[in-house]
């Protein structure tokens, strides 16, 4: 099979210069694209993640990056930015010192081939009472949790968000249990919750 | 988290039910297609000697100087290249970016005689004609399952496939076939395509 190649040349020589030493590669992946790929982690991510953590992120993504480097799938500069980005929910989800309990992302990279109407209607239906729910029934707070949770796929670490919003993780919890007691008074919400 | 913070006691459930929601709001990390989006649509930005300086010091701040290494602690890849890791991340393949005509996968044999192991099952997609091709390429573990591996013949980490006649594109292909099949490659697997996929890469360019 002959496929095309999407990398560009200076992929390569990023890719020898890591071989050759490490950090060098690092920083030289980091010097042509991680600043395009900062931005946009800040632009995702804050204020949920301080700038440190998204710096945090983006080294890791960096060196993950280059050992993984797959040339026929993308350039490099994408490839951090995609890795990166996984890096940052991880992060959000407050698993930087257990790299072992990592999000396992198939569920995000395998999505349905072919999703039946039944299962987009589905979708559609739990998309339209979250936007309801979140604008109508939750207080400013525990929306806020409640959409961190949703960006980290499942459950934003508690001192992760206590830290972003100001306040103690006690809140934070008490926001997400108030929160979600409320989501369960919506029937579709519920039924959806139960099937989970 | 503790579940003691939590009020229901679902934690299990409202994290499946987090992910199915972000799913349906389409608010989740960004594929592999769509991070190429976003990469290109912002401008670049140029970090100066310092803002790299304190990109790297925090990494290491956040991840500790051992955080090269595994979770065994295990060189780095460089050394020690198969060493299975955590967390892989290149192998969680993204269906949508296939190429549409699988047209590899197959071994040195008939499929016929491939381990039942890993034989796709019948109501599986259709197998390609070329899944009997002699020229392609199979996983690790699919190539020891069939009848003309010996431990011989089994790829050894640095010559073993390339002695082969293997177009390395096609190894992603393999990988993609066998999940497709819901044949998972084992991590030594994918660890194994990945660094040959960036060998044989490297001698092209």
């Amino acid at each position: 099979m002959t496929a095309t190649v999407p990398s560009e040349p200076g992929d390569a020589e990023l890719l020898r210069r890591f071989r050759r030493d490490r950090s060098d590669g690092i920083r030289g992946l980091l010097a042509l694209h991680g600043g395009r790929v900062r931005t946009i982690l800040q632009r995702r991510y804050r204020p949920l993640l301080d700038a440190n953590l998204v710096d945090g992120a983006l080294y890791a993504a960096a060196q993950r990056a280059l050992e993984r480097f797959d040339p026929r799938r993308s350039e490099l500069g994408p490839w951090l930015l995609f890795i990166a980005d996984r890096e940052a929910v991880s992060l959000l989800r407050g698993e930087r010192r257990h790299r072992e309990r990592r999000v396992e992302w198939t569920e995000f990279d395998q999505p349905d081939l072919h999703p039946s109407p039944q299962e987009q209607a589905a979708d559609a239906e739990l998309a339209a009472a979250v936007r309801e729910a979140l604008t109508r029934l939750l207080t400013e707070l525990e929306r806020r949790v409640i959409e961190a949770d949703l960006d980290a796929a499942g459950t934003a670490s508690a001192a992760q968000l206590a830290e972003a919003f100001e306040t103690s993780e006690q809140a934070i919890y008490a926001a997400r249990g108030r929160a979600r007691a409320k989501l369960m008074q919506s029937p579709v919400l519920k039924k959806h919750f139960e099937g989970a | 988290m503790s579940s003691r913070h939590e009020s229901n006691g679902h934690h299990g459930t409202w994290e499946a039910w987090s992910a199915q929601a972000a799913k349906a709001l389409k608010r989740r990390p960004l594929s592999l297609a769509e991070a190429k989006a976003a990469f290109a649509a912002a401008p670049a930005v140029e970090l100066e000697a310092a803002e790299l300086d304190t990109i790297c010091q925090a990494g290491i701040a956040l991840y500790g100087e051992t955080f090269e290494r595994d979770a065994d602690g295990n060189a780095p890849r460089g050394s020690q290249r198969h060493a299975p890791h955590h967390g892989l991340l290149h192998e969680r393949l993204d269906r949508r970016e296939l190429p549409t005509s699988l047209t590899m996968f197959a071994c040195p044999v008939e499929v016929t005689e491939v381990s039942t192991q890993f034989t796709p099952a019948s109501d599986a997609l259709s197998v390609d004609p070329s899944w009997t091709s002699e020229r392609h390429f199979v996983g690790r573990a699919a190539w020891q399952g069939t009848s003309a591996w010996t431990p011989d013949h089994d790829p050894s980490a640095d010559t073993g496939i390339a002695s082969h006649e293997v177009d390395w594109q096609d190894t992603f292909e393999a990988e993609s076939h066998l999940a497709l099949f819901d044949l998972v490659p084992t991590h030594a697997d994918v660890m194994h395509e990945a660094v040959f996929s960036q060998d044989g890469w490297l001698e092209t360019v």
